[in-house]
């Protein structure tokens, strides 16, 4: 019997970047599912039962660091690891918001595009303990 | 700051809540805090406790405060007061470990700042000299020189500031020096006692007394990191050098090094640009970069993770991956396409003013900005009044100034993406008027907390920075002006005025636009020309 594939939900505005993000992670053997904001993330979160959450900041509705802090606030995801992936890094010396939001966020990693693939790979088995 | 109280938070908001009063604030109570930030007890960190009464009204717990109090001008205040000594966090607050642990946290955060200043910044000289400052605050060190490979055959050569004069230093590129061995053997050198034997454990690096004779001083101890060209290559040598203070350490080698590749990466496009022409007309080119910043770091992302995709989908055999990739490929392809369409539309001319219709220009600067607002998920937007068809002015330098604006006002929108409009429309007499209406954060913080970019004292700084002071900076050669209406928290509005000119009035000599002043500081007073709500103002700034 095979063993049941490890799921991770990717949350991304920016379709050709969450699809590419998919074709990374697929062949690694991962089961992927795709939303284009935080809000539909916390639904297919609820849904699913990701076992890790790609998530994107800059997004429509409702976004990365506000779908982190909300799925901290509920006792199921405390736990699932969340890498955060972003282009945001290059004014996160502003403590506008970006500080505050990993702060609060309690994201596991905190990626900044452009990102090397191989290390994608290599942090979310981190995350996985695999 | 010298003369100016530094206030705690109930004087500085007049809540009469402070230590004594018979109702004093948790702030006024936290006496674990007393000294923090010069304050008595968290009155100075009072973003770190919990229910503070704030405003009038009790406030939530850490986290809960924790957006609006990191946006209050109190905490920038505060920050601006303190500068390297500020201290975001207290005991307790899930740091467990003394004032080093807040040092190191300062010193991060200030070394964030730096790769936008020295990427700012186009002339060699001018950034040699930043090099060196930054590099002497970063290891908090004495003293510091910046030495450059150069001639034939290649020497070090740097200068440093004696008595108030720069004074030439040659050493030789051999490993006859501690300098010298830096940059033949690509590493980092620490010499802990330069006139101790033995003193530089595990390493054979000797100091060069002679080094000393040169610059007239004792070192006591000195750190010489290489700084690398693009290709890997060392092309100089960064030295932190102490006499009275003690040896550097692990953590300074460590910003060193990172400060190095920053440094070597602007060198070596500063030594590219240092055709002043060349580098006139790259503005456009620089700025636009900047602004477009999430959008190519997108795009950048893209493409490398298609170019795996498509190699490791090869290696496996499956078609339809490499099919798919290449779809994405193109369309980003095409993104960089139109970007590059849109920039070099501006590249700088070498003939002098060329005047464009306004709306033209503030349609193209928007076209220009749509991918990268998309990729803050933001709404750009631009309504342009049909009535100034014929309203022309210096389409680079507005095309620049815009460019400059509106990037400034995408980093300040909110993650959740937001709204940003340009509007056009006339303006008393013969002006016109561009006003850039955002949900994001405004000029507040700056006005508040008496930023550089705002304020005197500051204009080397101010014009150098891509961005909104920029703008100003732009504005002013175009002989406009700006007004800022923002106050705390989200929502600021923009309204350039612009001289403008009617197209048919072919002979006209462009009213108000000068040649711009080269972006070395000094020459753009920009007191007075910022407009503000006023009774916010006064509040931020008591």
């Amino acid at each position: 019997m095979s063993e049941a594939k490890l799921k991770i939900l990717v949350v991304e505005d920016n379709a050709d970047e969450a699809q590419m993000v998919k074709m990374i992670l697929e062949p690694e053997g991962y089961e992927i599912a795709l939303a284009v904001n935080g809000r539909e993330g916390l639904e297919k979160a609820e849904a699913d039962k990701p076992d890790l959450i790609v998530l994107d900041v800059m997004m429509p509705v409702l976004d990365g660091f506000a779908m982190c802090a909300k799925l901290r606030e509920d006792p199921e995801f405390q736990k699932v690891p969340v890498i955060l992936l972003t282009a945001v890094g290059a004014h996160i010396r502003d403590t506008k918001y970006p500080i505050s939001g990993v702060l609060r966020a309690q994201a596991e990693e905190y990626l900044e595009k452009p990102v090397n693939p191989e290390e994608l790979v290599a942090t979310v088995a981190r995350c996985l303990h695999r | 700051m010298d003369g100016t109280p530094k206030l705690n938070c109930w004087e500085a908001r007049g809540c009469g809540r402070g230590p004594d009063s018979p109702d004093p604030c948790q702030a006024a109570t936290d006496v674990a805090s007393d000294g923090v930030n010069d304050g008595v007890c968290a009155g100075r960190i009072c973003w770190t406790v919990p229910r503070t009464g704030c405003l009038g009204e009790p406030q939530g717990s850490f986290v809960d405060k924790l957006d609006t109090c990191l946006i209050c001008d109190f905490f920038e205040r505060v920050k601006a007061e303190q500068g390297d000594d500020f201290r975001l966090l207290k005991l307790g607050q899930g740091v467990s470990d003394a004032p080093e642990l807040h040092a190191t946290i300062a010193r991060i955060e200030s070394f964030l700042r730096i790769p936008e200043d020295l990427h700012a910044q186009f002339d060699l000289r001018r950034l040699l000299g930043r090099i060196t400052d930054q590099a002497q605050r970063t290891v908090s060190a004495e003293r510091s020189v910046v030495f450059l490979v150069e001639g034939d055959p290649p020497v070090l050569r740097g200068e440093m500031l004696r008595a108030g004069e720069r004074v030439p230093i040659e050493i030789p590129l051999a490993e006859t020096s501690a300098v010298g061995c830096a940059a033949l053997r690509n590493r980092p050198v620490n010499v802990r006692d330069p006139y101790g034997t033995g003193t530089n454990p595990g390493d054979t690096v000797a100091f060069n007394t002679a080094f000393d004779a040169q610059c007239g001083v004792q070192t006591r101890s000195l750190l010489a990191v290489p700084i690398h060209g693009s290709d890997g290559r060392p092309i100089g040598v960064i030295t932190a050098a102490n006499s009275e203070r003690g040896e550097f350490g692990a953590d300074d080698q460590w910003f060193m090094e990172q400060y190095a590749l920053q440094a070597g990466l602007a060198v070596e496009k500063a030594g590219l640009l240092a055709d002043s022409a060349l580098a006139g007309r790259l503005a456009t080119f620089g700025e636009a970069l900047s602004g477009l910043s999430h959008s190519l770091r997108g795009i950048t992302h893209a493409l490398n993770g298609l170019a795996y995709i498509i190699r490791q989908a090869v290696r496996a055999g499956r078609t339809q991956d490499v099919e798919a990739a290449c779809q994405i490929l193109d369309r980003q392809v095409q993104r960089i396409v139109r970007l590059s369409r849109a920039v070099s539309e501006y590249e700088s001319h070498r003939g002098g003013p060329e005047r464009g219709e306004l709306n033209e220009v503030v349609a193209d600067v928007v076209r220009t900005l749509a991918d990268e607002a998309s990729a803050r998920a933001v709404v750009l937007q631009s309504e342009l009044d049909s009535s100034l068809a014929a309203g022309e002015c210096e389409r680079v330098l507005l095309y620049r100034c815009l460019l400059n604006l509106l990037a400034d006002v995408l980093q300040s929108s909110p993650a959740t993406g937001g709204r940003v409009v340009v509007r056009t429309r006339k303006g008393d007499k013969e002006e016109a008027v561009v006003e850039v209406l955002a949900d994001g954060w405004g000029p507040h913080l700056e006005l508040a907390s008496g930023a550089p970019s705002w304020r005197d004292g500051c204009q080397a700084h101010a014009t150098e920075r891509i961005g909104l002071p920029t703008a100003q900076h732009l504005l002013r050669a175009l002989g406009g002006r700006l007004e800022a209406d923002s106050g705390p928290g989200p929502q600021a509005a923009y309204r350039l005025h612009l001289p403008v000119h009617r197209s048919d009035d072919e002979h006209a000599v462009p009213v108000g636009v000068e040649p711009v002043p080269p972006l070395d500081g000094g020459a753009v007073g920009v007191e007075g020309q910022l407009a503000s709500r006023e009774g916010r103002d006064e509040h931020q700034q008591g």
